[in-house]
């Protein structure tokens, strides 16, 4: 029953998407968007309705519904059993469906302001993604298909999604960051279909975009976090390719971010914009096709299935309509005007463009490139993270570079000796940074260098806001009143907080990396490990028998006090899941794992470690999910004063007096 | 700007129109082209790197206390099985595996064990039963001579001729379908 | 003065930076075996996972492979000939990050490539006149266009005579036994019941002990009306192990459908077994119409 109503209403859902298109096509030419706003609705409340029927199979422990049979199970927690609706590939495109519904139904709310033409045939788009989502999760995913005959319980969801709540909140958050990549896609291919060859999509686009790129940063920092906390194998990236499905768009809408700055600012680089936004939803989904189809291999990826070819189909046809539509019309675009002059602010932006995509061309390259060299040559390579620590860090070291620069230089042109003035002060303390610490003994250039980068960022931004601020007060405004004109408005504090989140990322993804100390030894009970001079004693080991697993427990006494960490082992599923115990402090944490138990439990292998500025990292990941949030947070209106309305009556009344 | 003539720009937008389909066709062939290898392909089907080349060595004490080497067995066929007492599917191929070595080692065919990561008690109780010769099993408590091996997993076998090179690798149960199509033919007639 | 002074503080700054970048790349203590060990089980896949490395797997094979790497570096070896040594034995695959030579060499200059290339056209970008490029940008871009589409049109027919990919493919399907079991699954997935029960009945055939394809082929037939052979494919199972409960049910259901006068018995036996089994409730109304 549940899973009729399931399949009726994905199938309701597929035909509300195609009659949507009809509708906002209709509208884009001229007709009326009330009916397209009416049936956009319908398609959420499909979506709503297959996810809700999932949940309530899932709830109600129904294993003659093949997902329920797969992935549900009666002594799972309520709370896991809810989440387990994204825990497998099946369930999560209903997620999916439900959040791109979503953004449908807001954006259709109403027209943007400043380019009403181009929303009917955004929404057109958005309604085709939506229309190719429902086909696939109808035909190739198999959620709702029936099991006989019915087995009595299921395995229950992998025991390593099962084992923090931030199940609940990672792949939601993460949903909304790639599927707000859908809105500039959505409008950039209306501009080129309309013909509007103007910044206004960039406009209308804005908002939604900062909300998909703040969303998509928690998520990713989130991701991470799980990945140190909760998954326990010491690290907290692993440049696996589901990991890097989600940096790729992130870093080329970071980009747009950017270089649409420029654009508003004058009519240059209008195709390279086109082109970025169209890149970035393409790049989402081609992070959801990896994930989903197994032909990466992947501590993340869902298991195989029909999805996956259905989704590459979605991936091709998104990339060859979008690269025909841009080249189609790029002739309506005309002539850009320059960058500006050499050292001006757009040349800034246009190289941190540069740099952002060259990584994400490295990162892409990386993921993809086991399947090109084996379709090429049939060669079987693979390519981790060695690879990717060696290529990206530069990059990255070249983007805190420019993000030094870019706010310094002017717009309208700037020379090198005026540049060099403004950014004294900040190189100084840079260097002075780097200073103490390569003689203080901290290892490894690049590390030493980007701790000395991210000072300049800080300082740079400081700096200018001091400045700011006593021109403010010079000019005769109160304390409060001159911050806040010294902060420049919300777009400007924003986009410094995330500046501000992205050096202190990058200064504690430099430490961790370079100077964390390990060490991993076979302890008896009362034996030491230490690192870092950092003592911990192993106290006791503790062996336990749980509901569906056997877990071993080693407690440790540190200086922080006592850590615990655990190795559970589940034989239905064959999953090991290590959990970490971790005392953090501002200046790192404590990090300890068990890595094997002895058979006897008289001894374990543990591993110990203390991890620089980890703490940091998290905080980053908050200051720039904000400062996008911030940046984007609508600025309401003052409505202009209304116009004395002048009654001719009363006029001829004094002049006839 | 230099200004365009109408009709030219028109035949033009019809020119562009059609290369924008013909490179968007291309693109999306090529992005179909590399994404699809792998689609549908077990991933345990990985080529080994020891096929063709000599044997690495195989020298250890064995399950029943004695010494045993590989290449003392030089001239025979050797069928080398990486084993385990926990593992289900050794356990079901090694009645396959004894029947084998009955049938053909007149023709020259000898099965020889790496029992890797293991408990010696439960491993030798389980030849007991499966009619498996615990002398010619080689003990690999953590795993080192499976390294050797470049071994995947558990069960997995390899074929070494009687030169001593390997010539085969199976991962996963033998069958006998597998032993018919590459054993048989390296045997003495 | 001023500018004398700023001078020497930026000269102390300078050298300072200097001196520590220098003490910075001279690097910290030497590596203990240890730290070594892990920094190559990073460098190595591990051959059981999904793609993990063998520093951060927790696998058995991942533990092996730790032990070997450790014993071979306290042997003398240096990082790079124990990964040379583990690529020798399971392949070039086994390296995350891929030799330079051969297939991997692209991996390390398409970046650098475009990079330059990228910095190529930035430079161009900054130093472009405004009115005569339109003109030129117009006829280019056709051009640019052409030159893809040559170039993706050369991609995609090397890839199409490679013709590697059409022999993985087949030798996946090649490798029937471990795969039957999968080809059965995908065909009954996808409809195709008859080919789905020739799959299993190849697996059988290949490994008569195997349960699970046994299970799902006396299914099979079951479903497509070939009662008979089910009742045969799943009664030696029964006896195997008598107490599968899903053995017992499907071969009980096949031996009512073949009309078998030991169908009620065996299901009285999945009652016993499984009395809160879902499929209990059916069973019981089917006994008792009896």
């Amino acid at each position: 029953m549940t899973a009729h109503l399931g399949a009726t209403a994905l199938a309701a859902g597929l035909v509300a998407a195609l009659l949507a298109l009809w509708s906002w096509v209709a509208a884009a030419r001229g007709g009326d968007a009330r009916t397209a706003r009416r049936v956009t609705w319908l398609m959420l409340a499909a979506a709503a309705g297959a996810c809700a029927a999932l949940e309530w199979a899932l709830l109600r422990h129904d294993f003659g519904v093949r997902f329920v049979a797969d992935n549900g199970g009666r002594d799972v927690p309520v709370y896991y059993t809810v989440t387990s609706l994204w825990s497998a590939l099946e369930g999560s495109l209903l997620l999916w469906l439900l959040v791109l519904s979503s953004y449908a139904v807001l954006l259709a709310r109403r027209a943007p302001a400043r380019a009403p033409h181009l929303h009917a045939p955004a929404m057109a788009v958005v309604s085709a993604v939506g229309a190719a989502f429902f086909a696939v999760a109808l035909f190739a995913g198999n959620a709702f298909g029936r099991v006989t005959p019915v087995p009595s319980d299921g395995p229950g969801p992998n025991p390593l999604l099962q084992h923090h709540p931030a199940m609940g909140v990672h792949p939601p958050l993460l949903y909304v960051g790639f599927l707000g990549m859908l809105v500039p896609f959505a409008y950039a291919a209306a501009a080129l279909v309309t013909g509007d060859t103007s910044s206004a999509w960039i406009t209308a686009a804005r908002r939604w975009t900062l909300v998909g790129w703040s969303a998509l940063s928690a998520g990713i920092v989130l991701g991470a976090w799980w990945a140190y906390a909760v998954l326990g194998w010491g690290g907290y990236w692993g440049w696996d390719p589901v990991e890097n499905a989600s940096l790729l768009p992130w870093l080329t809408a970071t980009a747009l971010l950017h270089s649409t700055m420029v654009q508003t600012r004058r009519p240059t680089l209008r195709l390279w914009n086109l082109s970025l936004a169209g890149a970035t939803f393409v790049l989402v989904l081609i992070g959801t096709f990896l994930t989903r189809s197994g032909v990466v291999a992947s501590v993340h990826s869902f298991t195989q299935s029909p999805v996956g070819p259905a989704l590459l189909a979605i991936v091709v046809a998104a990339l060859g309509g979008f690269t025909a539509l841009l080249v189609w019309r790029s002739d309506r675009l005309g002539a850009d005007v320059g960058i500006g002059a050499p050292v001006s602010r757009g040349t800034a932006l246009l190289a941190n463009n540069l740099v952002l995509l060259a990584l994400a061309f490295t990162v892409l390259l990386g993921t993809v490139y086991p399947l090109l060299a084996e379709a090429l040559s049939g060669a079987r390579l693979s390519v981790g993270a060695p690879y990717f620590d060696r290529m990206a860090p530069p990059l990255g070291l070249a983007l805190l570079l420019l993000m030094a620069l870019a706010p310094v230089v002017h717009w309208d042109g700037d020379t090198a000796p005026a540049v060099a003035r403004r950014l004294a002060l900040p190189v100084a303390v840079g260097l002075a940074t780097v200073a103490v610490l390569g003689v203080a003994g901290r290892a490894g250039v690049g590390a030493v260098l980007a701790c000395g980068l991210g000072a300049v960022v800080v300082t740079g931004i400081v700096a200018d806001l001091a400045g700011r601020l006593r021109v403010a007060r010079r000019s005769g405004l109160g304390w409060i009143a001159a911050t806040s004109k010294a902060l420049g408005g919300r777009r400007r504090v924003g986009g410094l907080l995330a500046h501000v989140g992205i050096a202190l990322a990058g200064v504690a993804i430099a430490a961790s990396s370079s100077w964390t100390v390990a060490n991993e030894q076979q302890l008896r009970v009362g034996d030491s490990i230490s690192a870092a001079g950092v003592h911990a004693r192993l106290v006791d080991i503790q062996r336990r028998r749980t509901g569906t697993g056997m877990s071993t427990r080693a407690v440790l006494e540190t200086p922080r006090g006592r850590l615990t960490a655990a190795l559970t082992f589940f034989p239905k599923r064959g999953v090991l899941l290590s959990s970490p115990a971790i005392a953090s402090r501002p200046s790192g944490d404590y990090y300890a794992t068990v890595v094997q138990v002895a058979d006897d439990g008289r001894s374990a292998r543990v591993r110990f470690a203390v991890d620089p500025l980890v703490p940091e990292l998290w905080l980053a990941g908050a200051l720039v999910a904000a400062g996008g949030v911030l940046a984007g947070w609508p600025v309401r209106r003052r409505r202009p004063p209304v116009p004395p309305v002048t009654i001719p009556a009363q006029r001829e009344l004094v002049v006839v007096r | 700007m230099t200004a365009v003539p109408v009709d030219a720009a028109g035949g033009r937008r019809l020119g562009r129109g059609a290369l924008g389909v013909a490179l968007a066709l291309c693109i999306a062939a090529a992005a179909w082209a590399v994404f699809s290898t792998g689609l549908g392909r077990d991933p345990r089907d990985v080529p080994s790197g020891l096929v063709g080349r000599p044997a690495p060595a195989l020298r250890g004490s064995t399950l029943a206390g004695g010494t045993l080497d590989l290449a003392a067995l030089r001239g025979k066929v050797v069928l080398v099985n990486v084993w385990a007492a926990w593992c289900g599917p050794c356990r079901d191929e090694l009645p396959l595996l004894t029947a084998a070595e009955r049938a053909l080692g007149g023709r020259g065919l000898r099965v020889v064990g790496i029992d890797t990561r293991d408990g010696a008690r439960q491993a030798k109780s389980l030849l007991a039963t499966s009619g498996g010769d615990p002398t010619m099993s080689v003990v690999d408590p953590v795993g080192r001579v499976a390294v050797d091996w470049g071994v995947l997993g558990v069960p997995e076998t390899f074929l070494v001729d009687a030169d001593g090179v390997v010539q085969g690798r199976q991962v996963g149960p033998l069958t006998s379908s597998w032993i018919d199509r590459n054993v048989v033919p390296l045997l003495s007639p | 003065m001023r500018t004398v002074a700023a001078a020497a503080v930026a000269v102390v700054l300078v050298a300072g930076a200097a001196v520590g970048l220098v003490r910075a790349a001279s690097g910290g203590a030497p590596p203990t075996v240890a730290q070594q060990t892990e920094q190559v089980a990073a460098g190595l896949r591990c051959p059981t996972c999904a793609g993990e490395s063998v520093a951060a797997s927790r696998a058995d094979a991942a533990d092996s492979m730790r032990a070997v790497i450790a014993d071979q570096l306290r042997a003398g070896r240096t990082p790079a000939q124990v990964r040379a040594w583990f690529a020798q034995r399971y392949g070039d695959w086994v390296l995350l990050d891929p030799p330079s030579r051969g297939p991997g060499l692209p991996l390390h200059l398409l970046p650098l490539a475009a990079l330059g290339i990228g910095a190529i056209a930035l430079v161009g970008a900054t130093r472009r006149r405004p009115p005569q490029a339109g003109v030129v940008r117009r006829r280019r871009v056709p051009l640019v266009a052409a030159a893809v589409t040559a170039c993706a049109a050369i991609a995609v027919a090397v890839a199409a005579t490679s013709g590697a990919a059409q022999p993985q493919l087949s030798s996946a399907a090649a490798a029937a036994p471990a795969d039957g079991v999968q080809r059965g699954r995908q065909l009954e997935a996808q409809g195709r019941l008859e080919d789905a029960a020739t799959a299993y009945r190849a697996a059988l055939r290949d490994d008569p002990a195997d349960e699970q394809v046994a299970l799902r082929l006396g299914f099979l037939l079951l479903r497509t009306q070939h009662a008979a052979e089910a009742v045969d494919v799943l009664t030696p199972v029964v006896a195997r192990n008598g107490r599968s409960t899903q053995a017992l049910l499907v071969l009980g259901l096949a031996q009512r459908a073949a009309g078998d006068p030991a169908a009620s018995a065996t299901l009285q036996r999945f009652l016993a077994l499984a009395p809160d089994d879902p499929a209990a409730g059916k069973v019981r109304s089917l006994l008792g119409s009896r």
